[in-house]
């Protein structure tokens, strides 16, 4: 029974336009119903009673998605006379691109930046495509276009390759601003901390040639996540903590030239939060000892090799990337882990490049192995 | 009863009852069923909406029978919620009850 029934709903779902991994899930939930329901011996009538017949169950998955504008994902697409209209404007898109910049071309010499014409058969198919569903996700889609054309103005007309790059922050800002109805505030707040973190220390480093101390402007990161802690004490204990690790770490730099040892500074937070955590992971436990032990090696390695040659604070930091990425590595499904580790590794190369070849203008190009890597695997 | 009201109600029994306890879907679906007169198949739809809206949040557990469990979990946005519609319905069925009681006509 369990295998018809998910084999018929499998084939009702392939009607619509629903992403695979999704069809996926909904199949592996019903099978998993179907099992608790025979394991309390649920006769198949009473059965198909409860969880509802695979076409009940998509038109209602279908009407319950439809209710709310932001999660319609389920609904049939592709085969109405609008689709096929819009079909054609994206298919003549490349021809209509090719006249075009020809036309700039032959005709103004404008041969660049005129190439920039073909970004738009992308853009067509996304505006078509995602616009046509959800406007807010048609924007995010839209987003990397919008970004690399603004960088390359930038850059070819000002030479502003760098900081300009810092545009394509607008694409997981975008993606997090797209989150916001279902978020909380300080969530939110907290999700949108590390790029005002780094667009600041970016602008100001460039500028101002102020590295450090403005790096402490990322400590906003903990500092507004910590506001979501329900008791008050907790939050004025933890903040306090904060302002006078910083206090105590500038006032080493600034007065006695230690900035190395400042940063000892920092273990005042970090043990204010282990001692005053319940269930947070800052809590050492069997499960996350491995994980504790690979930051107090990193945070050993950091600083002891940061005080005795003095000159690699600013890229060793790189090595607390591996932190998170053996966590992923030990925790998420092997077949996406290296989906998962990429934006790590995109990082670590993208920083890599500019900061010892001063690529800034072309290292960005890492982050696109992201999207390429998820591409590939799920291909 | 009007179809929409209704699943208006058993969105918040859902919220409600989860949150106590993490729940697998055929246990919600159990629960539910016991205590209100509900199309037990619309359960499933609006527990994985809930999910998509960040009020539940999901967890596989090893079964010794068979594939892993997955188990709800509601958020902190989900307790929220769930705040956010009691007051409404405290409120609503205070309304109800004043009127209903003859107290609306004054």
């Amino acid at each position: 029974m369990k295998e018809k029934y998910l084999e018929e709903l499998k084939k009702l779902l392939a009607e619509y336009d629903i992403k695979q991994d999704e069809i996926d899930d909904i199949l592996a939930d019903y099978g998993e119903m179907i099992e608790d329901a025979l394991g309390k011996n649920m006769s198949d009538e009473q059965i198909i009673k409860m969880i509802g017949s695979p076409k009940q169950v998509v038109n209602d998955l279908s009407e319950e998605f439809e209710k709310d504008e932001e999660f319609i994902y389920i609904h049939r697409g592709g085969h109405g006379k609008h689709a096929n209209k819009d079909n054609k404007i994206v298919a003549l898109m490349p021809f209509i691109s090719v006249i075009i910049f020809f036309i700039l071309g032959f005709g103004f010499e404008l041969w660049h930046p005129g190439w920039l014409v073909f970004l738009s058969i992308p853009m067509v198919a996304i505006m078509v495509n995602a616009f046509e569903k959800n406007s807010l996700n048609g924007i995010l889609a839209l987003s990397p276009f919008v970004a690399v054309i603004i960088f390359l103005i930038l850059g070819f007309a000002w030479d502003f390759w760098h900081p300009g790059w810092l545009i394509f922050l607008i694409i997981p800002v975008l993606g997090i601003l797209s989150g916001y109805k279902t978020m909380k505030f300080l969530s939110f707040l907290t999700s949108i901390s590390p790029f005002i973190a780094a667009l600041t220390f970016v602008l100001v480093g460039t500028y101002t040639g102020l590295w450090n101390p403005i790096w402490l402007i990322f400590l906003i990161i903990p500092m507004i996540g910590i506001l979501t802690e329900k008791k008050l004490w907790k939050v004025l204990l933890l903040e306090f903590s904060f302002l006078v690790a910083i206090t105590v770490y500038l006032l080493a730099g600034y007065l006695e030239s230690q900035w190395g040892l400042g940063l000892f500074a920092f273990l005042i937070p970090v043990g204010v939060s282990i001692l005053t955590s319940d269930d947070s992971f800052l809590v050492i436990t069997n499960k996350n000892k491995d994980v504790w032990l690979l930051f107090l090696f990193v945070l050993a390695v950091y600083i002891g090799l940061g005080v005795l040659t003095g000159e690699t604070w600013g890229y060793l930091w790189m090595i607390f990337l591996g932190i998170p990425v053996y966590a992923i590595l030990k925790h998420a499904p092997k077949e996406n882990a290296i989906v998962a580790i990429m934006p790590f590794l995109a990082t670590v190369i993208f920083f890599s490049l500019g900061y010892f070849f001063s690529f800034w203008a072309f290292s960005w190009l890492a982050f696109l192995l992201i999207p390429m890597v998820a591409i590939i695997k799920n291909a | 009863m009007n179809a929409q009201f209704k699943k208006g109600i058993i969105e918040i029994c859902v919220l409600k009852i989860m949150e106590k306890e993490d729940l697998c879907g055929f246990d919600v679906i159990e629960k539910l069923s016991q205590e209100v007169p509900v199309n037990e198949n619309t359960i499933y739809p609006l527990l994985r909406r809930l999910t998509l809206q960040g009020y539940f949040e999901t967890y596989k557990v090893p079964s010794p029978v068979g594939a892993p469990k997955k188990y709800y979990k509601i958020t902190e946005l989900g307790f929220e919620k769930l705040e956010e519609y009691l007051s409404e319905w405290k409120q609503f069925i205070k309304g109800v009850f004043k009127i209903l009681e003859g107290d609306g006509s004054q």
